[in-house]
C-alpha cells in the first residue's frame, strides 16, 4: 500500500510552542515510518510557504504555498494561515498512492500509526478520521518524546488526522477554509463521510497525540478568522446539498444549523463552540467530592442491574431512573423541538442532582443509571459539573435482544402507550437518525430506529465530553464476577464483598410482557433488521451502529 | 383582559402573608378570593365560591388562592390569562413550622399536644410535592415529582418562601397593586409559640425524610432567579417600605 501523507508545516513566524510541537510530530512520524510494516511505501510531504520551507531529509517537499487567508480578506490581527483547498491540491496526482494521509502539524503518531491505518483500511474503511489524546509535558522536566508518547492523556474531539482514499481526491470540493481555525476540518469530513462506504470515526484510540489544548479558537479574539471558515461552509453545505440531498446532508454532525439556514434563507446560527469540552487542567477532584456516574443506553439493556450491581458498593448511592427522571414532556420538547429551547427548563435534573448530592456523604459516588441520560438530560449535566467528576457507562446488549424484548414489551406499538414518555420515535423531527413516517412498514423499524438513534447521540455526546470518564460495558459481561469486578475497577469503586451474590438475573418484565401478550422469535426479529438494513444501512448512523455492534450479529 | 393571578397556598409557605395583604388592600369576595380552612371555618367552600362568581362578573377577580384552590378552578374564569403561583420553603424548616404551628392551636383549642418524634415520624414525606401535584392534577404515580417539574416551567412564579419579602412586592406590583413588603403573618416565637427549634442535625434529619421536597426546594431557587430577572429593569420596591 502506498501512502501519501501531507503535512502542513510551519517555519520561523509560528510560535515557540508550535515549532517545539513540530519537532515532536517530525520526530514521532520518522519513528513511526521506521517501524512501518516493509509493504507499506510511506512518503511524507510537507506543505509550506516558500518562505518557510521545511528542510528535513526524508521530508518531502511540495510546491510551495502561494496565498493564505489573508489573500482572502481582512482580519483583526493577520494570521498567515493555509487555505485547506491549497493544501489538497498539494496531494498532486492520485495514481502515485493509494491512501491520502493528512494530519496538523502538532499531531504526533505513535510508532504503529501507519499500520493501523494499514489494517483499518484493510477492514474496509475506505475514509476515516482519528482523534488525539491530549497529553502534557512532565512538570519540571524537559519533555522527550517517550515521555509524551507513553503519558496515558485524555481524548479530545478534534478531527486533526484523517486518512481517506486517493481515489476520493478528485471528488472532493475544495474550500477555502483557513487551518487552524473551527469549521475547517468539518469541511473536510463531511465530504468524506458522503463519499466513503465505510467512514470510520475513531475517537478512542491512542494512535495520534497533541501536547496540550490551548483552544485558541476559542473566545472572540479570532472570531473574524471562524466567520470566515462560516461562510466557506454554508457554500460548501449548499454545492453538497446540490450533490448529495439534503437529507443526507443536514443528518452530517452539525450540518443541521447549517442547511436549515439554506432553506430560510438566512444566515446559519451553530452553537458556539464550547469551551468546557475538555479541560484538562482542572486540579484532580478532592478525595471527598462526589463523583457521578451516568448510563448511556437505550433501555432494556440491564440498566436496572445495572444500578442494583453499583448500589452494593458501600459508598455507592445508586439509582435506576432517579426523580425527576426527565421523561414525559421533557423528552417530547427534546425530540418535537429545538432541544435549545427547554434547556432551562431541563436544568431542573441539575437543580434535583445538586439537591440530592448535598444529601449524601463525602466522598459518595452518586449513579443513575437511567436510559434518559442521553436523551433528555446529558446536556444540562455536563454543562453543569466538571467533566472529570462524571463517568458515563456505554452499556450494551444484542440489539436483537433489546429488539425482541422492545416488541415484547410492545413498546412502539399501540397497546402500551406509556411507552411515549420514554422513548422518542424516529420519525419525531428532532431525532437523531430521522424516519420520514411514511417509510415506516413495521413496528420494528420504529424499534431499530429508536436504537440508531441511542447510539447516534452516544457517539455525539462521546465525542464532544472526552473529558468525562466514558466505560464500555456489556450487559453479559457485568453479569458475570470477573465482569463485574472489572466494572468497579473502572469507575474506581471497591466493589462489595461478596459480589456473587448481587450477580441475579436481569429484570425480565415477564409479567407486562404476557400482558402485552405478543411474544415474538429471535429469528423473525433477526429477519425484521436484516429488512431494516436492506432499506436504511446506506445510512451513516446505521453503517456507525453496525460497525459497533459487528460481532453483536444474530 | 386583565390575568388572574392562581396563588396555591402549600401550608406554611407564606401563602398567610400574602392573603393578610391582600385582604388589606382588595375586598374580598370582589376582586379577590381566598378559599380554605383556616380562614373561613369550614373545610372546603367550594359551593359558596361559586355562589359568589356567579353573582358577579369574574373579570373583576385579581387574584384567588388557598389550600383547596385546584388547577381545574381556572375554568371558572373563562377566558381569563393564569398567572400561577407558588412559594416553595425550605423543607426542614417548614416541618418545623408546622409543628409550631400545629402545636400552638392544639395548645389553644385544648387538645393534646403530639412530642415532636411521634409528629416527624407520622409526618409524609414530600409533602410539598405531593400537594403540589393534587393541586395541578397530577395523578398518583411513581414519576410525580418529574410532572411537577415539568408543569412549574409554565407559571408565573415559583419562590421561596425564604425570599418573600424580595418577592411578594413584585407580585403585588404585577397585579396592579402597590409594590410593598408586608408584613408576616403566623411568625413563630411571635404570634406562634416556638416549640421546637432547628438545629444542624435536626435539618440533615428532616431532609433526607423529605428528599423530592429539597429538590423542589433547589429548583424553586432557580425559577425565582429567572422570574427577579424577568423583572429586572423594572422600578424596584424599597426595602424598608411595609404596608
Amino acid at each position: 500500500m502506498r501512502i501519501r501523507h501531507l503535512i502542513p508545516t510551519v517555519g520561523a513566524s509560528a510560535s515557540a510552542e508550535l515549532r517545539t510541537a513540530q519537532e515532536f510530530t517530525l520526530q514521532s512520524i520518522e519513528r513511526a515510518r521506521r517501524c512501518a510494516d516493509p509493504s507499506l511505501s510511506i512518503e511524507v510531504c510537507s506543505v509550506a510557504f516558500h518562505d518557510e520551507s521545511l528542510d528535513v531529509p526524508w521530508v518531502s517537499s511540495t510546491p510551495p504555498l502561494e496565498r493564505s487567508v489573508q489573500d482572502l480578506g481582512d482580519f483583526r490581527e493577520p494570521r498567515r494561515l493555509p487555505l485547506l483547498s491549497d493544501v489538497l491540491d498539494r496531494f498532486g496526482d492520485p495514481a502515485d498512492f493509494d491512501l491520502a494521509v493528512l494530519t496538523n502539524v502538532d499531531i504526533a503518531f505513535q510508532p504503529l500509526t501507519y499500520d493501523l491505518i494499514a489494517e483499518l483500511r484493510a477492514e474496509g474503511y475506505d475514509a476515516m478520521s482519528i482523534t488525539r489524546r491530549t497529553v502534557y509535558p512532565p512538570l519540571g522536566r524537559t519533555p522527550s518524546l517517550s515521555r509524551l508518547a507513553t503519558s496515558i492523556g485524555s481524548p479530545h474531539p478534534g478531527d486533526d488526522c484523517f486518512a481517506f482514499d486517493a481515489t476520493m481526491l478528485p471528488q472532493l470540493i475544495r474550500p477555502d477554509a483557513a487551518l487552524g481555525v473551527r469549521w475547517v476540518a468539518r469541511t473536510l469530513k463531511w465530504q468524506l463521510r458522503l463519499l466513503a462506504d465505510q467512514f470510520g470515526q475513531f475517537n478512542d484510540l491512542h494512535a495520534t497525540f497533541h501536547i496540550g489544548d490551548d483552544r485558541l479558537w476559542i473566545g472572540d479574539r479570532f472570531s473574524d478568522y471562524e466567520s470566515h471558515n462560516q461562510r466557506v461552509v454554508e457554500q460548501l453545505i449548499e454545492e453538497l446539498c446540490e450533490r448529495y440531498g439534503r437529507e443526507r446532508v443536514r443528518r452530517l454532525q452539525s450540518a443541521a444549523p447549517f442547511v436549515r439556514a439554506l432553506e430560510e434563507g438566512a444566515a446559519a446560527a451553530p452553537l458556539p463552540a464550547r469551551a468546557q469540552l475538555n479541560r484538562p487542567n482542572d486540579p484532580p477532584h478532592p478525595a471527598g467530592e462526589v463523583r457521578l456516574v451516568f448510563a448511556a443506553t437505550s433501555g432494556r439493556s440491564g440498566s436496572e442491574f445495572l444500578a442494583q450491581l453499583l448500589g452494593t458498593a458501600p459508598n455507592v448511592d445508586a439509582g435506576h431512573e432517579r426523580e425527576p427522571a426527565m421523561i414525559g414532556p421533557f423528552l417530547r420538547r427534546v425530540v418535537y423541538e429545538d432541544p435549545s429551547t427547554s434547556y432551562t427548563d431541563r436544568m431542573v435534573k441539575v437543580d434535583a442532582i445538586r439537591a440530592e448530592v448535598e444529601l449524601l456523604a463525602q466522598g459518595s459516588v452518586y449513579v443513575d443509571t437511567s436510559h434518559m441520560f442521553v436523551k433528555t438530560f446529558a446536556d444540562v449535566v455536563l454543562d453543569s459539573f466538571p467533566h472529570h467528576r462524571v463517568s458515563i457507562i456505554a452499556l450494551r446488549r444484542n440489539p436483537i435482544d433489546i429488539a425482541k424484548s422492545f416488541m415484547e414489551l410492545d413498546y412502539f406499538g399501540p397497546i402500551r402507550r406509556p411507552w411515549m414518555g420514554w422513548m422518542p420515535s424516529p420519525t419525531a423531527p428532532y431525532s437523531h437518525f430521522r424516519l420520514e413516517p411514511d417509510s415506516i412498514q413495521s413496528q420494528f423499524d420504529l424499534i431499530f430506529g429508536y436504537l440508531v438513534d441511542i447510539d447516534a447521540r452516544t457517539m455525539a455526546l462521546r465525542e464532544m465530553t472526552p473529558g468525562a470518564t466514558w466505560i464500555d460495558a456489556h450487559l453479559d459481561d457485568i453479569t458475570s464476577r470477573d465482569g463485574a469486578s472489572h466494572l468497579f475497577d473502572q469507575i474506581k469503586v471497591t466493589p462489595p464483598a461478596h459480589l456473587h451474590r448481587v450477580l441475579a438475573p436481569v429484570n425480565a418484565r415477564t409479567a407486562t410482557k404476557n400482558k402485552a401478550g405478543q411474544p415474538v422469535s429471535r429469528d423473525a426479529v433477526a429477519s425484521a433488521w436484516e429488512s431494516f438494513i436492506a432499506r436504511y444501512g446506506h445510512r451513516p448512523e446505521v453503517a456507525g451502529f453496525v460497525t459497533r455492534w459487528r460481532g453483536e450479529s444474530p | 383582559v386583565t390575568p388572574l393571578h392562581f396563588l396555591y397556598h402549600v401550608p406554611k409557605t407564606g401563602g398567610q402573608t400574602v392573603r393578610d395583604h391582600l385582604d388589606s388592600v382588595l375586598t374580598r369576595g370582589e376582586d379577590f378570593d381566598f378559599i380554605g380552612r383556616w380562614d373561613r371555618g369550614d373545610h372546603y367552600d367550594f359551593d359558596a365560591l361559586l355562589e359568589s362568581l356567579a353573582a358577579r362578573p369574574t373579570g373583576e377577580v385579581i387574584a384567588v388562592g388557598g389550600h383547596p384552590l385546584y388547577r381545574h378552578h381556572a375554568a371558572l374564569f373563562p377566558g381569563r390569562p393564569l398567572r400561577e403561583v407558588v412559594f416553595i420553603r425550605e423543607p426542614a424548616a417548614r416541618v418545623v413550622s408546622h409543628y409550631n404551628f400545629s402545636t400552638t392551636m392544639r395548645l389553644r383549642n385544648g387538645r393534646p399536644v403530639i412530642p415532636f418524634d411521634q409528629y416527624v415520624a407520622e409526618y409524609p414525606a414530600n409533602q410539598m410535592t405531593n400537594f403540589l401535584a393534587k393541586r395541578l392534577g397530577i395523578a398518583k404515580s411513581q414519576h410525580l415529582l418529574n410532572s411537577v417539574f415539568a408543569e412549574l416551567s409554565s407559571f408565573w412564579l415559583v419562590g421561596r418562601t425564604e425570599s418573600l419579602d424580595q418577592l411578594a412586592p413584585r407580585l403585588f406590583g404585577d397585579m396592579g397593586l402597590e409594590p410593598v413588603m408586608p408584613r408576616r403573618s403566623n411568625v413563630s416565637g411571635l404570634t406562634i409559640e416556638r416549640h421546637v427549634t432547628l438545629d444542624p442535625d435536626l435539618v440533615e434529619q428532616l431532609r433526607q425524610h423529605h428528599p423530592h421536597d429539597v429538590m423542589l426546594h433547589r429548583a424553586a431557587a432557580r425559577f425565582e432567579a429567572a422570574y427577579l430577572e424577568r423583572h429586572a429593569g423594572r422600578s424596584q420596591p424599597s426595602v424598608d417600605q411595609y404596608s
